[in-house]
């Protein structure tokens, strides 16, 4: 029998209203640009579509994935995302995997993100004929590759002052010539999986993780490029140890040396970070300007708020009694505290995204903009090459996952007991392409969950109808209000704004428990905040731990609409939505 | 043969094939011998690189192979003591010989693991170097 325990999977959204100043509505009604050559896709919808996706993928090119002797690369992670079987490690002598993967439903879209620090240094460390190859680290890196991993991910990725190796030669510019294969190979790998036909199957974007972790406290950010136009390389945290000087740099690299390169960065794991990612200021640098503000809102326009290393919303007890908030945190808030017991200690209240939109809104009283405006999803950082491999009933784990010995039977678990097979970001577009689910992702419309494939509409306004979810609610929504992701334009009256939610059950997955909404506001120089219940009720189903057997009265749907009991038109505020399913089994 | 002799021959004997456990960077089973080869590594690459995770590492696989090379010395001087005794010491030398023809027969399966080598899998003694 498998330890199993209480899981509310959930989904996470966004919306944003402010008060006063008033704000130009960030309405949806404006098609996206398009930018690259294509066909139209046949299903292009106005009203828009979930796409269900993955944007955090690692494959053999990660230089710790390469050490847990992950072997998929990235045209391979493309293959898993859209439904093909692929081998996982171990290897046999002769180089046939002993395991392997399929996703149980294809994903809409995915994006490889390796680790732009060290593409270079391991194509030099695994390349026989390369420069370098018999260098000391390099010997390291394949003899021993734990220590490899401590080697390339503590002293270099895990430092305040991030550095190249000696045998990376003058200027490193043997290990950036170097790095130009395998972002050739990121960029084509992308290329052949996208769907340019009409058919819009499957959409891939050009990607790569930033791997800045002063001090091992997390600060990773991945970026997304809207189309095939990319920077000749990556620009990686040993150029730009700030994220401030990673925009900078690719705004050179991207937007001024490459016409119609455009890119947006997204922070992950904020309960790893050491309390670093929501601060008023850069580490070792003074509080933000309005500039910076308006630049991290503007590069960094979605975050994600859980994947297989936990998730980042709220931790019961830290600033909060939210009872969700005990949903798969880690018990250290820094990437240290896993390998180190020097390292372990308690997460704080800027490791989790409510300080975040909460201090966002000071920081707006303050600055004139606010730069924690963000929307969220979710992805798995799998380290093994396949995208969306979310189900807990065939978890393979993300992180190299475990030792499996050639005769296929597991030495403990399949991976750190700690994590969880990660979640999906969900953007809501017109069509499946990247110029669409770009501009969605740009404008917040996305959500986070946990895994299952749940569809939620989330629109707030003014006028909405009490009786909305009996009505063209989508048509309404985006015609009166603005979706999720959106800010609310300030009301010439002194009326509570209302919010329709619709959460639709995911068809493979368990029935839904109850919607909620957060809000934080202002109150005086307090930023406060309240759960609300609006729709289903607590309780309402349960599952035998020892079947994983269902039971109990969960929805297929719910639908609500609510008015703000407690609004006051003075104070600044955000509402997010959270949809609950009945318990499953983890 | 002396017992000293045969005491220093069969503690070489024991840091080069006794399966002796590590507790950090991922826990096992390597030969002290083993851990100062990956020691040595480490501190080659530290003085050339620097780093603190480095010179951590260099300092815990080093010194986890300094405790087991004193507990295996403590082991060697016990047993050739207790083999000079018997006989009268005229079976010193193929007893000392027999039992390192056994240590390294043994190190032929795969009785050692760890985290760092060979990415935990069970290996005999080519492997673990």
């Amino acid at each position: 029998m498998s330890t199993i325990a209480w899981r509310p999977a959930q989904t996470l959204l966004l919306l944003v209203t402010l008060s006063p100043p008033a704000f130009a509505a960030n309405t949806s009604a404006a098609p996206f640009e398009r930018t690259e050559r294509r066909e139209a896709c046949a299903d292009y919808d106005e009203m828009r579509r979930p796409f269900f996706g993955d944007l955090h993928v690692h494959t053999a090119l990660s230089f710790d994935a390469a050490t847990q002797d992950t072997r998929n690369r990235p045209r391979d992670a493309y293959r898993f995302a859209v439904g093909e079987r692929v081998g996982l490690q171990p290897y046999d002598a002769r180089g046939k995997a002993l395991r392997s993967a399929q996703i149980d439903r294809p994903l809409d879209f995915a994006a490889v993100t390796d680790h732009s620090e060290f593409l270079g240094e391991v194509q030099i460390c695994l390349t026989p004929d390369m420069e370098g190859y018999d260098s000391l680290v390099c010997t390291v890196y394949r003899k021993w590759p734990r220590l490899g991993f401590i080697l390339f991910g503590g002293d270099i990725a895990g430092v305040d002052s991030p550095r190249r190796f000696q045998f990376c030669g003058p200027d490193a510019r043997s290990c950036l010539d170097a790095a130009r294969g395998p972002w050739r190979e990121i960029q084509a790998a992308a290329e052949a999986a996208y769907d340019r036909s009409a058919a819009c199957r499957f959409t891939s974007f050009v990607g790569y993780e930033w791997t800045g972790a002063p001090d091992t406290r997390n600060l990773h950010r991945n970026v997304i490029f809207r189309n095939a136009n990319v920077p000749e390389l990556p620009v990686s945290f040993v150029e730009a140890p700030y994220p401030s000087e990673l925009w900078d740099k690719l705004d050179v690299a991207c937007g001024e040396r490459v016409s119609g390169c455009e890119f947006l960065a997204i922070p992950h794991n904020p309960n790893l970070s050491g309390g670093l990612m929501f601060l008023d200021h850069e580490r070792n640098r003074p509080p933000f300007d309005k500039r910076y503000a308006e630049r991290r809102a503007a590069n960094e326009p979605i975050l994600e708020i859980t994947q297989h290393k936990g998730e980042s919303e709220c931790q019961t007890g830290i600033g909060t009694t939210d009872e969700l908030c005990g949903f798969e945190k880690l018990p250290y808030d820094r990437f240290g505290g896993q390998f180190d017991p020097r390292q372990v200690r308690q997460p704080t209240r800027t490791n989790f995204v409510r300080s975040g939109l909460s201090d966002g809104l000071a920081l707006e009283e303050r600055l004139g903009v606010n730069p924690f405006r963000f929307g969220l999803i979710g992805s798995t950082d799998t380290h093994l090459g396949i995208p969306g491999a979310v189900a807990e009933d065939r978890h393979q784990g993300h992180g190299g996952a475990g030792i499996v010995r050639p005769d296929g039977k597991t030495i403990g678990l399949p991976d750190n007991i700690e994590f969880n097979p990660g979640g999906l970001a969900v953007v809501w577009a017109e069509e499946n392409s990247r110029d669409a689910l770009f501009a969605a992702m740009r404008r917040r419309e996305t959500y986070a969950t946990s895994g299952p494939r749940m569809t939620v509409r989330f629109f707030g306004g003014w006028g909405f109808d009490e009786d909305l979810c009996d009505g063209p609610l989508v048509r309404q929504g985006y015609a009166d209000g603005v979706p999720m992701g959106g800010i609310l334009p300030r009301s010439s009256t002194s009326l509570a704004p209302r919010f329709a939610t619709l959460a639709l059950q995911d068809a493979a997955g368990a029935p839904l428990e109850r919607i909620q909404i957060v809000k934080g506001w202002q109150d005086g120089d307090e930023i406060r905040e309240k759960v609300y219940d609006i729709a289903g009720s607590p309780g309402i189903g349960s599952v035998d731990t020892s079947t994983c057997k269902i039971s109990g009265a969960g929805a297929a749907a719910l639908c609500s609409t609510w008015t703000d009991p407690d609004f006051d038109p003075n104070s600044r505020a955000y509402y997010y939505a959270r949809v609950i399913e009945v318990p499953t089994c983890r | 043969m002396s017992p000293k002799v045969s005491r220093r021959i069969l503690w070489i004997a024991l840091l080069a094939t006794a399966p002796l456990p590590m507790w950090f960077i991922g826990g096992g089973r390597l030969p002290p011998l083993a851990l100062f080869q990956i020691s040595t590594y480490m501190a080659a690459v530290f003085a050339v690189e620097g780093g603190p995770g480095t010179w951590l590492a260099v300092w815990v696989i080093g010194g986890q192979g300094l405790l087991g090379a004193a507990a295996l010395y403590l082991v060697a001087r016990l047993t050739a003591a207790a083999a000079a005794r018997i006989g009268e010491g005229r079976v010193l030398a193929p007893l000392t010989g027999a039992l390192v023809i056994g240590l390294f027969a043994m190190s032929l399966f795969e009785v050692y693991h760890a985290a760092i080598v060979a990415r935990g899998e069970p290996v005999n003694i080519f492997g673990a170097y």
